[in-house]
């Protein structure tokens, strides 16, 4: 249950970004690889609960799937998996090499247009 | 308006740990830090390594990450060695800049080796580097020869893997040849160690292993 520490960490991230921009965060997108071993149903709550009460209410958080992109390194055959739980497709065996999966990252964000902004205020 | 943020999520937790690691090295201190599940043995192998290393002369420190209470830090100090207790609060994993925080509060004059016990998890803590030279994982025999399969991450990622309580293989089916098998094909460049800490065994191993990496350290 570390998705709670992710999504101070994602909320810290966006305030600056919409600090910088003198803006609100409408959505956001973020790249999780399953390596994180974040569960996407608890990112989604955790980031209504630390978003609460600040201008990040109501913002909506994407979450892009990254998989796990690794060569066996026992048969060669290439894997893909959206689970941390990764094993050869051919032969079954966990010496992988791993040329993806740890992605934890800020993509994009869908700023209010200042214009709305100055509405509201 | 769509903006392009592209930012590492625990960018500021991987800066501390690198503060960390850069603390460490321009003092020559040797730093590992030790995952398991709650009732690995975490402690109890950090009591024997620090009696066994206070023999040979070492000077070591301890970190206790643990969500409540100092009664890990307590056991630590009646095997030797000052401890730092940390309580989380709650959650489930050290930060690195909790880490930080707790080597300002420590006197690390003539410190040679800081032991960071993380809170007990084999999840949470991996996501967030400390900055230790070493992590750790450790296993039990209780806990079954599967544990390696059930969470490979904390497996494939760490720098050493311990099982722990090996004295009671006898009693327990327990199957050694798998546990290890499966730490091989995760992982097999961690170096592995079988350990007691009831009858000592494979702490000197072990002890050997920290004062071998400490020596390159000091260089």
């Amino acid at each position: 249950m570390h998705e709670y520490s992710i999504a101070q960490y994602i909320a810290t991230i966006l305030s600056d970004v919409a600090q910088e921009h003198g803006s609100r965060v409408q959505a956001a997108t973020v790249a999780v690889g399953p390596m994180s071993m974040i569960v996407p149903e608890l990112l989604h709550e955790a980031w209504t609960a630390v978003t609460y009460g600040s201008p990040l209410q109501g913002s909506e958080l994407h979450i892009e799937h990254v998989p796990v992109r690794a060569t066996c390194q026992e048969c060669g055959h290439q894997t893909e998996s959206f689970t941390p739980f990764v094993k050869c497709e051919a032969c079954g065996s966990l010496r992988l090499k791993l040329a993806s999966g740890h992605e934890l990252q800020v993509v994009e964000a869908e700023l209010e247009d200042s214009e709305a902004v100055s509405d509201e205020s | 308006m769509r903006v392009e943020v592209m930012k590492g999520i625990l960018g500021s937790n991987d800066a501390a740990a690198e503060g960390n690691r850069k603390f460490w090295d321009q003092h020559g201190i040797l730093a590992l830090d030790f995952m398991g599940s709650p009732g690995s043995g975490k402690t109890s192998i950090f009591e024997r390594a620090v009696a066994e290393l206070i023999k040979r002369g070492s000077s070591l420190k301890v970190i206790e990450g643990d969500i409540a209470s100092d009664n890990d830090a307590r056991r630590i100090e009646q095997a030797g060695a000052e401890a730092f207790q940390i309580n989380t609060g709650g959650a489930c994993h050290l930060h690195a800049a909790m880490v930080s925080r707790a080597m300002q509060q420590l006197d690390l004059d003539g410190v040679q080796i800081i032991l960071i016990e993380n809170v007990g998890n084999l999840v949470c803590p991996t996501a967030f580097l400390l900055g230790a030279h070493f992590r750790t994982v450790v296993a039990s025999v209780p806990e079954g020869d599967d544990k390696p399969e059930k969470y490979p991450v904390a497996f494939r990622e760490a720098d050493g893997i311990i099982l722990n309580k090996i004295d009671l293989l006898p009693y327990l089916p327990f199957d050694t040849g798998r546990f290890w098998d499966l730490c091989d094909q995760l992982n097999s460049d961690a170096p592995q160690f079988a350990i007691s800490c009831t009858t000592g065994e494979g702490i000197d191993t072990l002890c050997d292993f920290i004062e071998r990496h400490l020596a390159e350290i000091a260089g």
